[in-house]
């Protein structure tokens, strides 16, 4: 791989070899072999793991040489490849830290011509091995992961400026925007939406409801979904919650909206979700609820009535516990 | 029944103190280590009991309108959930009693007063 720095050329690959440390590119399975180990060891050791170098350490990981597909042809062409790798090996071996920018590493490998380099922790012991594979791999990798991140920032622009178009005069608008995984902000959108009904004087059942519609949305996007935005609208007479999130649906959303029904797993379960409650309850604590869930994200929107017709609606409907 | 009462009945400490003018009248307990059971339950004015521990139980007490958490099983709350509760002014106790236990120990004051209202017990 030939890479000239140049400032006009300088390209997200680049950035990404500046970005990059040694420990995020090298490979971290080694195959070593002990001094004690023969030339013919490391030939078949190379052959069967398809590598063109051997470190060759002590004590685990104190690196003492390196053996090359050059020493092994040496030893053969000596006829030697019974000796021990400790007579042929190179031992005064050009290795790198595992924290120095994989820039330096790269400029090292191609001013000295080398395959591949060891890498060493601060305490002298190896954790790698980089090659030039190693480094192509590591910085196509981030700017896979870099593409993607500006994909995700068109697609919550798009949705941004969606949001802005449904603004209306005496509309008061909330929203939230939030992360996959993210439960230490879960609540953050219920809060606000349970104030602002508030202020507006509704009554407490009224207020509940909304809050409780509200919380169950957010941890739905925090918990299931690669992130989205909750948003609310409060008009005179009611408030919208409006939930979207960037995916990946529901498969099934009539199982989905059966009680007890959870695709939770255990880590979520511990913190005291996934009881398949939650879209249920987000039906009945409103008095107009829909939900669509493709695969390109669930949209959920739910009307609360500041003054329901009826309030016996929602007592009836709603679960009774035996305590 | 009285909130005191219940504190008492379950040899509860207090880990943040209720506010002066809390309301100091409980109507009902909600028993449970699952946040959706207590989002879904229909009571008034109660007080959550629960072995969860996270910031997450305020947040629902506080959607819920519930009067106060009891943690059961002697757990300690890590301290954002106490600073969550200081801020959202929901009272936080703790009792070494399993939430079982806990529900025995209630189950007369909660009987009395569904027999003083005339509420069949469910």
């Amino acid at each position: 791989m030939r890479m000239r720095i140049d400032p006009v050329t300088y390209t997200p690959f680049h950035e990404a070899l500046y970005d990059l440390r040694v420990r995020d590119a090298m490979s971290k399975n080694l195959i070593v072999l002990g001094p004690e180990a023969t030339m013919l060891d490391a030939q078949i050791a190379m052959r069967d793991h398809r590598i063109s170098g051997i470190p060759i350490v002590i004590d685990g990981d104190k690196l003492v040489g390196l053996v090359s597909i050059q020493d092994v042809i040496e030893a053969l062409v000596a006829n030697d490849i019974h000796a021990p790798v400790g007579k042929w090996m190179t031992e005064k071996v050009y290795t790198v830290r595992e924290k120095i920018p994989l820039i330096q590493a790269v400029k090292e490998l191609q001013k000295r011509g080398f395959g591949r380099l060891p890498v060493l922790n601060a305490e002298d012991r190896l954790v790698g091995m980089l090659t030039n594979n190693d480094v192509t791999r590591a910085v196509m990798l981030r700017l896979n992961e870099e593409a993607r991140a500006a994909e995700q920032r068109e697609a919550d622009l798009m949705a941004r400026s969606m949001s802005a178009t449904q603004e209306r005069p005496g509309i008061e608008r909330i929203e939230i925007r939030v992360e996959p995984m993210d439960l230490d902000a879960a609540g953050t959108f219920a809060g606000l939406v349970k104030k602002a009904v508030k202020k507006r004087g509704v009554s407490p059942d009224v207020a509940r409801r909304a809050a409780i519609a509200a919380y169950e949305a957010e941890v739905n996007v925090i918990l299931h979904s690669m992130g989205g935005i909750l948003e609310a609208f409060l008009s005179d007479q009611d408030i919208t919650i409006l939930s979207r999130d960037r995916g990946p649906g529901i498969p099934n959303v009539d199982e989905a909206m059966k009680e007890g029904f959870s695709t939770a797993n255990e880590v979520v379960r511990a913190l005291g979700f996934g009881a398949g409650m939650g879209l249920p309850n987000m039906k009945r604590c409103s008095d107009e609820f829909s939900i669509s869930a493709p695969a390109s994200g669930t949209t959920v929107t739910m009307k609360i009535l500041f003054n329901p017709p009826s309030q016996a609606t929602h007592q009836e409907n709603a679960t009774e516990e035996k305590t | 029944m009285e909130l005191q009462e219940i504190i008492r009945l379950l040899n509860a400490e207090p880990l943040v103190a209720p506010e002066p003018g809390h309301p100091s009248s409980v109507h009902d307990v909600c028993a449970a280590d699952l946040l959706s059971d207590i989002l879904a339950t229909k009571k008034r004015d109660f007080v959550i009991l629960t072995g969860l521990v996270t910031p997450q139980v305020i947040r629902v007490a506080e959607a819920t309108d519930a009067l106060g958490v009891v943690i059961v099983r002697g757990k300690t709350p890590p301290e954002a959930t106490l600073e969550a509760a200081r801020k959202s002014r929901i009272p936080v106790w703790r009792c070494s009693m399993q939430l079982f236990e806990s529900c025995v120990a209630l189950a007369p004051l909660i009987e009395e007063k569904r027999t003083k209202e005339g509420v069949a017990p469910t």
